[in-house]
């Protein structure tokens, strides 16, 4: 180091002797079309003289009065330039061109800095504005899907404001949650991505290997998006306002029986093996049998289509106003957003503002502040809930009967509900309300100050407070209400939660000459999060009450005698946070980088003794086209080549607040007890989970080696990745014997492995004149694996609750999260399998199964089968024919094989077009829907799907019972399906489906206003008209309504499963983008 | 480096997170009042769907010769419980085990933290009796859940520390016998602790006196001392010193017999089990300890009455309820026809209609009555399945009669109080007719037989039969019996000679009377069920006009599959193998978590 000290020193005092002999130039920076540019920085070439341009685009510099002088002219998103200046000459104008492909100066945010691209050691997805300006989407996650390699974006449902699951090289934690974590201009946001929207994003970069998450320590384990918001420019105030406006509509329905078939059904459901009562039953409700040709002419009631079937109407507006000095730059937006969804009574609205100001207060002293309010509503309780079967609502939809019964409404149908376990799915709609409101206000502010030329020291905080609100109402039809004596049911849930963020940082750039360069970063950052919720359900309304009236008067619930309402309940939480963190990073002729981090965390989620984590991480980077040789080699296409490695860890901490302690909470559910006639004490009671002293981080190991390689004067770019990450300590909320008196404990037990490779490649292929065309393709491969779970434990079999008592999930050692488990299908019961005898008397067959063949029993409501019955492989080598859990196996898992995006970007004179597409091979899709909707269970009067239409037939064309065996085996000839089970839903290799697709996601064709067009008005500087298709089009094998549904989210355990899912729409809209 | 250190300390503080939501277990036992709170919470696990409020109450007392539970056989379900079919994965086993044990982690902690409070220790002298009593509670309350885990599950891990404490989350499975001396020496502690009902009147019988421990641990120590099926041997056997519990047992049932005006006999049978439904009728205190359920809620309330109990239509004016448990047909002709009152009140033989009239029933639909939606305050507007029903844990009739064992089994015979004791029970059951109850057999073997049979007739539908029958290791033989009778009267033979195969029903106006009175005023062709049920009748399929037919003998066939004798689906108690389902499987998941334990023989 004193080495380079003296070096410094000795150059710098040969600099100011050859400082002796000068003259000044000036000159004026601009671009193609005249625009000046302002901020440019102008560099003498082999010093480190450099200037930046003022607000009008000139530059002075004092150069060697004699001798060439080279000056470097730099400016983003444009090509840098060298101008030999002329001798003699004092004034020269520059012009730069812009660089398509921007990879030469392209920034990447690292966490607390950046890097220029070609200096970047880590993994690093980046998504910029120009990718995410053509997708007209409410919310800047759904943008994503797709465009990221290795990054998974998911709409778990259809439904307006529904979860979108983000993952960054598949989860590393078994029951925690794999959500990456998103810093937004330096500040933490949780979901950040879905209150942002597309249009007000600069660029997004994505975290992806550990050693370059492992700046942020804790919670880095799952990767980091860092999103940049857009700032405003100095220059001429620029005002624009984009809209747009479209139709939402149901793309598929699931085919269902038609009143006529439906009858016939029933008929068979009333008649077959019942008493006479059953059988007069039918008679009552459906007629008799000789009539049931009157139901060919009778009206079919398309229950999804009048719930789902509406064209919803959206638009959004956006306003925005930038611009600046060069001191002062600022940019406003207002986004204003509101869309119906499908289902009846579903929607949302949300209307945000933005403010970011930017101030330089001196040439050393910078600040700025960005506040970002916003104002969500989400109406609609959605077709899937967390409850088993009953609780969910597609259901209604699919099997209420199909016509319309009674009265117009349909409500004349069962409407005690003892008998279907089915609501009239309008009613439904209309008497389950749910609205959700949000408002966030987003808040942070910087202060930098440059103490040293090379020293900045910066300091930013954030306060977010998050206000959440939630009522629920519950008419007399509702589930809820059904529980509560067909009372309605209000629920009014609110939660708020306050986080305050503080990050120091000093910033030390050492000037080491041309060969040497490093970076080096400390700081220390503070993070605390507070949160109040309280949730009170008051049950027992009148029961004509409406939503409105009962959530302005809830004093109006009376609860009737012997009953007492619910407790509210509240609850306070706080996690605090306090880290040191550090980062060097050194290259060697740009063409050795390395970069090393170190953080540690300490945390207040666990005891103290186990509260520091210590996160460290290094990567190399080697570029090859700086090498002599590769340079000799003069390969003109090659422009870059850069091969990376890392190493690093990082933590993870996201559990629940005072697991490590044995603490007391109030409950008077679980913890209260009559002690008094007619009340209730409230007991105070410890929980669920078991406390673990002993918990501690979560540490995710990984390794990561890259490849980036531009060719083609940069036209295309490719990067290569392959990982190996593994976790450890997982922090898995573990099942512990329940002889504890407890179900779980956090524990860190287990590991787990994600490893991949991933491949992203962009290539302008054409930009000859009028014509542009470029395209983008990524693509990632992923491998996920329980490598241990707790206690030596080699597998457990968990359940994913859409119906109770169903383990439908196992958990092992070696294979992937998410397999789903149960029967292989064998279609069903021939005659061929039964022994049959005649009675002599009645001359009705009795059929006895064979020996030998596997009995489906269980399957079937603990009867033993008949011709037609549900048949399912035996697995177990037992004698015992039985089927039972041993002749369970694993069916598949949700994990696919590969995911991608295909993007086109085509641009015709004043036309652009864009395709996007996405695509997932090789996952399994569980479609728990199909169980449900082709099973009779233990109901009558429900619909089925039509495909069982083409059950087993045991009832003749005059609807007389068939046993003699020859004349059922005709009637089944042509027939293919069993007879719908009558036992508990039970998961078969039917329901598994393959869940590859190919999704048309976007396709849009914009037209941009002939410039002379537009600058006739004087007042308008760029016009754009578009439409657009989003979700087009999916090619998919996949019977249900969406191959991506995952409904069962509540446990990370059982990904995959389409229960009750909401289903996708299609959305085609049209607007405008104006600049003024 | 002090700037360091203080940093250090500061940062300590900062990550020190405490929110007003919760309390550290030295703030909970710092004071007597929250003290009370985390008591309260223990006794919440003995309530609720998983605790007395359905499936402690309503499925593990079945069956036995006096009910079982209705409906066809699934390993999965409550059928398979009831006809010791019950598969490891089924959820009603589960769910009490867990339940069960959370209840002994919850008296765990009070019975760690209680003692060592300053309070308990050098509090007021009215905060230290406060104390005291809540450490008698856990004591008791956590020997409550170990003894119902032992009477089901034989021998279950066993922990008196809790479970952060704990060396080990795996615990193996611990002999009974240590558990049992364990816990009937802490109940021993309790008696101490805890003062008689008239001490602390605002405890009714809703929380554990003194007469209720005792009682309590008079009923463990002739479990102590009694057959049970064990791990080693694989057959039900008892200890050689099991008359030392014997005689624990009746010192107790003595000291609290001696004690009158705390606990005696309600005169009034029925009103026994009318006080569990709210309207208090039990002066006497016959009720030791009641699980007290309220709350319209799964976890606080009982599903007694809605569940099991005599059958209400949902349209009648009390709504729905009843029909889960079912009476064997056999055990309403176990009663003396004509004087016994307690028949009426143990069985019901009539279901109320949806035009709110009663009705007979057929033979094999008859329900436990001592639970009737007609006795709460719920009727057809409120909510459907919890009624506020409290559940007869432990009551003075049980201490006469486990007095009258145990000193017949101390004394090789009974002794003169043991004979009253019986007496007492026999006399008020028979009101009215006192001078006529049974001869009481003086010999130590004919004694016992008389208790065997009394104990039937006393306690029909209190789960407590079946453990009775285990504990006398009699269950195999008394199951075998059943059967014959059943297939006696099946076939109309023996002590059915004269039953009929049909009665003829006709709605009747319930009156709401008593439980007597009430079946009485029956309409049945040919008169009231004291002269239809006991004589042959017309014997036809069809009935005469405005009559409707109820099978009663024709009700029970011996079919393979649906028969009540035999049947594999709906058969009595058909999957019961002696020596070997006395006990329950382990739940699967219990073993799944924990290697250390053993499943039980035969699963």
């Amino acid at each position: 180091m004193k080495r380079v000290l003296l070096l410094l020193s000795v150059l710098l005092m040969w600099s100011s002797i050859l400082m002796a002999q000068t003259r000044q130039i000036t000159g004026v920076v601009r671009d193609k079309s005249g625009q000046i540019l302002a901020g440019a920085a102008v560099t003498i070439k082999g010093t480190s003289q450099s200037i930046g341009t003022n607000d009008k685009g000139r530059f002075t510099l004092t150069v060697p009065a004699t001798g060439i002088t080279v000056l470097v002219v730099k400016y983003v998103s444009f090509r840098t330039k060298e101008v030999t200046v002329r001798s003699g000459s004092t004034v020269e104008d520059i012009v730069l061109e812009e660089d398509e492909n921007q990879l030469s100066e392209v920034v990447v945010n690292i966490g607390y800095g950046t890097v220029r691209k070609e200096a970047l050691t880590g993994s690093v997805s980046s998504v910029g504005a120009k990718d995410l300006a053509d997708f007209p989407v409410s919310t800047a996650a759904q943008a994503l899907a797709g465009k990221l390699a290795g990054v998974s974006v998911t709409t778990t449902e259809g439904s307006p404001g529904a979860e979108v699951q983000i993952r960054v090289r598949g989860g590393s934690s078994l029951t925690g949650d794999n959500s990456p974590l998103y810093i937004v201009d330096g500040i933490q946001v949780e979901n950040a991505l879905s209150i942002l929207s597309p249009n007000e994003i600069q660029s997004i970069d994505v975290l992806k290997d550990v050693a370059s998450t492992s700046i942020y320590g804790s919670r880095g384990a799952n990767g980091v998006v860092i999103i940049a918001t857009k700032g405003g420019k100095s220059g001429r105030t620029i005002v624009s306002f984009d809209t747009y406006a479209g139709q939402r509509q149901i793309v598929n329905a699931l085919e269902v029986m038609n009143p006529y078939e439906y009858v016939k059904y029933q008929y068979e459901l009333y008649n077959n093996n019942t008493s006479q009562e059953v059988k007069d039953d039918f008679t009552k409700r459906y007629g008799t049998y000789e009539d049931i040709d009157i139901y060919k002419n009778i009206a079919t009631a398309d229950w999804q289509d009048k719930v789902f079937g509406r064209q919803a109407w959206s638009h959004t507006e956006v306003l925005n106003l930038s611009g600046g000095t060069d001191k002062t730059t600022f940019n406003f937006s207002v986004n204003n957003t509101k869309e119906d969804g499908i289902m009846l009574n579903s929607g949302y609205k949300r209307t945000f503002a933005s403010f970011r100001f930017d101030h330089k207060i001196s040439d050393k002293f910078r600040t700025g502040i960005n506040v970002r309010y916003s104002r969500q509503r989400i109406d609609g309780v959605g077709t899937s809930a967390t409850g088993s079967q009953g609780t969910n609502r597609l259901r209604n939809a699919v099997r209420y009967q199909p016509y319309l019964g009674g009265g117009d409404s349909g409500d004349l149908f069962d409407a005690d509900y003892q008998l279907t376990n089915l609501s009239n799915p309008i009613t439904l709609a209309n008497q389950e309300l749910k609205y959700d409101y949000r408002n966030d206000l987003i808040s942070s502010g910087y202060l930098s100050y440059q103490l040293l030329r090379n020293l900045t020291l910066r300091s930013v905080i954030g306060l977010n407070f998050a206000d959440r609100k939630t009522n629920a109402f519950n008419g007399p039809v509702s589930l809820t209400a059904r529980n509560a004596a067909g009372l309605p049911v209000v629920q009014l849930d609110n939660s708020s939660q306050t986080s305050f963020l503080n990050t120091n940082t000093i910033n030390y750039k050492p000037n080491l000459g041309s060969d040497h360069s490093l970076d080096l970063l400390v700081g220390e950052e503070t993070n605390m999060i507070d949160i109040k919720s309280n949730s009170t359900t008051i049950k027992w309304f009148p029961i004509n009450i409406t939503a409105e009236e009962a959530f302005g008067s809830t004093q109006k619930a009376e609860p009737p005698t012997g009953s007492v309402q619910d407790k509210p309940t509240s609850l306070v939480s706080a996690t605090r946070q306090f880290s040191l963190f550090s980062r060097a990073s050194y290259g060697y002729k740009s063409k050795y980088l390395a970069t090393l981090n170190f953080r540690t965390d300490a945390s207040s989620l666990f005891a103290a003794g186990k509260q520091w984590g210590y996160f460290p991480s290094a990567q190399i980077a080697w570029r090859a086209t700086e090498e002599e040789f590769v340079k000799n080699m003069k390969l003109a296409w090659l422009d870059n080549f850069k091969v990376r490695v890392s190493y690093g860890a990082a933590g993870n901490n996201r559990i629940g607040q005072d697991l490590f302690r044995t603490l007391f909470t109030a409950n008077s559910l679980t913890g209260g007890y009559a002690a008094t006639d007619g009340a209730i004490s409230t007991g105070l009671i410890t929980g669920s989970v078991l406390a673990n002293p002993n918990i501690t981080w979560e540490t995710n190991i990984s390794r990561n080696a890259g490849l980036d390689l531009s060719m083609f004067n940069n036209r295309m770019s490719v990067s290569l990745d392959y990982y190996d990450n593994r976790t450890k300590n997982l922090l898995l909320n573990a099942n512990v014997p329940p002889i504890n008196g407890y179900t779980t404990q956090q524990q860190n037990v287990g590991k787990t492995q994600n490893k991949g490779f991933e491949f992203q490649m962009s290539y302008n292929v054409a930009s000859k004149g009028d014509f542009n065309y470029s395209t983008s393709f990524n693509i990632a491969f992923n491998r996920n694996k329980i490598v241990e779970l707790q206690n030596g434990v080699s597998s457990y079999i968990t359940q994913s609750g859409w119906v109770n008592s169903l383990g439908d999930f196992k958990v092992e050692v070696g294979k992937p999260v998410g397999q789903f488990y149960g029967f292989i299908a064998d279609g069903r019961y021939g005659i061929d399998d039964f022994t049959y005898t005649q009675n002599s008397t009645t001359g009705v067959y009795t059929y006895t199964l064979k020996p030998g063949v596997p009995n489906s029993y269980v399957l079937l409501g603990n009867r033993n089968p008949q011709p037609g019955d549900m048949k399912v492989k035996k697995l177990s080598s037992s004698s015992n024919m039985m089927i039972g859990d041993d002749d369970k196996t694993v069916l598949g898992t949700s994990q696919p094989k590969f995911t991608g995006g295909f993007n086109n970007q085509f641009a015709y004179k004043n036309f652009d077009l864009t395709v996007f597409m996405n695509f997932s091979v090789g996952s399994k899709e569980y479609n728990a829907n199909k169980i449900e909707f082709t099973s009779q269970y233990n109901v009558k009067d429900n619909n089925l799907l039509a495909v069982m239409n083409d059950r087993w037939k045991n009832f003749d064309e005059n609807g007389v019972k068939v046993t003699d065996p020859a004349s059922l085996a005709a009637m089944n000839a042509n027939t293919t399906m069993w007879t719908p089970t009558t036992g508990n839903y039970t998961l078969t290799s039917y329901a598994i489906e393959n869940g590859s697709f190919l999704r048309i996601s976007n396709v849009t064709l914009g037209y941009s206003l002939p410039q002379k067009l537009v600058s006739r008005t004087g007042f308008i500087s760029k016009l754009r008209v578009y439409g657009t298709v989003n979700n087009l089009y999916t090619i998919t094998g996949y019977s249900g309504y969406d191959p991506e549904a995952n409904t069962r989210r509540s446990n990370p355990l059982t990904p995959g499963i389409d229960y009750a899912a909401y289903p996708r729409s299609r959305y085609i809209l049209a607007g405008i983008n104006l600049i003024f | 480096m002090i700037s360091v250190l203080s940093m250090a300390s500061s940062c300590k503080k900062y990550l020190e997170v405490v929110s007003p939501s919760t309390s550290t277990p030295e703030s909970v036992f710092g004071s007597a009042a929250s003290t009370n709170s985390a008591v309260i919470g223990v006794y919440n696990r003995l309530c609720g769907d998983n605790g007395y409020g359905n499936r402690l109450s309503s499925l593990f007392g079945l069956t036995a010769d006096d009910f079982k539970t209705s409906g066809n056989y699934s390993a999965s379900d409550r059928r398979g419980i009831s006809m010791y079919g019950a598969s490891s994965d089924n959820t009603d086993l589960i769910n009490p085990f867990l339940q069960l044990y959370s209840g002994i982690e919850r008296a765990n902690l009070c019975i760690k933290y209680i003692p060592a409070s300053t309070v308990y220790i050098s509090g007021s002298a009215s905060d230290r009796a406060l104390m005291q009593h809540y450490y008698g509670e856990a004591l008791t309350l956590r020997a409550q859940f170990f003894y119902e885990l032992i009477r089901n599950w034989g021998d279950v891990p066993a922990s008196f520390v809790p479970a952060a404490d704990a060396e080990t989350l795996y615990g193996p499975n611990v002999n009974r016998d240590a558990t049992y001396d364990k816990i009937l020496a802490d109940l021993k502690q309790a008696e101490d602790l805890l003062p008689w009902r008239s001490q602390i009147t605002e405890y009714g019988s809703f929380r554990f006196t003194k007469g209720a421990v005792k009682a309590l641990r008079a009923r463990i120590a002739l479990a102590r001392g009694g057959y049970s099926l064990r791990s080693d041997s694989h057959m039900m056997e008892r200890r050689s010193d099991h008359l030392t519990y014997y005689r624990m047992a009746m010192e107790e049932c003595l000291d609290i017999m001696n004690h009158r005006t705390e606990h005696s006999l309600n005169p009034v049978y029925e009103n026994v089990f009318k006080t569990l439904h709210g309207a208090r009728a039990d002066d006497a205190h016959e009720l030791l300890f009641e699980v007290a359920e309220y709350g319209t809620a799964a976890n606080t309330d009982s599903k007694l009455g809605a569940y099991n109990g005599i059958r209400f239509n949902a349209a009648s004016q009390w709504g729905t309820g009843g029909g889960g448990i079912n009476a064997i047909p056999t055990y309403f002709y176990e009663f003396d026809p004509t004087k016994d009152c307690r028949r009426d009140v143990t069985i019901g033989i009539y279901e109320i209609t949806a035009s709110s009239k009663k009705i007979i029933q057929a033979v094999n639909s008859l329900t436990d009555a001592k639970f009737r939606k007609s006795w709460t305050t719920f009727n057809n507007s409120s909510a459907t399945q919890y009624f506020g029903v409290n559940w007869p844990l432990i009551r003075f009739a049980d201490v006469l009669l486990m007095y009258a064992e145990a000193d017949n089994e101390v004394n090789g015979g009974p002794s003169g109080a043991a004979v009253t004791a019986l007496q007492e029970v026999q006399k008020r059951a028979y009101v009215g007719f006192e001078g006529q109850i049974p001869v009481t057999p003086t010999d130590k073997n004919g004694f016992f037989n008389a208790l065997v049979k009394e104990r039937l007739l006393e306690f029909g539908g209190e789960g407590v039969r079946k453990f009775d029958l285990i504990r006398w290791n009699l269950i195999a033989g008394k199951f075998e019996e059943t059967r014959n009778k059943l297939r006696d009267f099946m076939n109309g033979t023996g002590a059915y000679a004269n039953v009929p195969l049909y009665v003829y029903g006709k709605e009747a106006n319930y009156n709401q009377s008593g439980s007597v009175a009430e079946v009485a005023s029956l309409d049945t062709y040919g008169g009231s069920p004291s002269i239809t049920v006991f004589s042959p009748g017309l014997g036809l399929s069809t009935a005469p006009s405005g009559y409707t037919v109820k099978n009663w003998r024709r009700a029970i066939t011996d079919d393979p599959v649906s028969g009540a004798i035999s049947g594999t689906s709906s058969g009595f108690a058909t999957y019961f193998e002696p020596n070997k389902k006395e006990l329950y499987p382990y739940p699967k998941t219990a073993l799944l978590e924990n290697t250390n334990m053993v499943q039980n023989f035969g699963y």
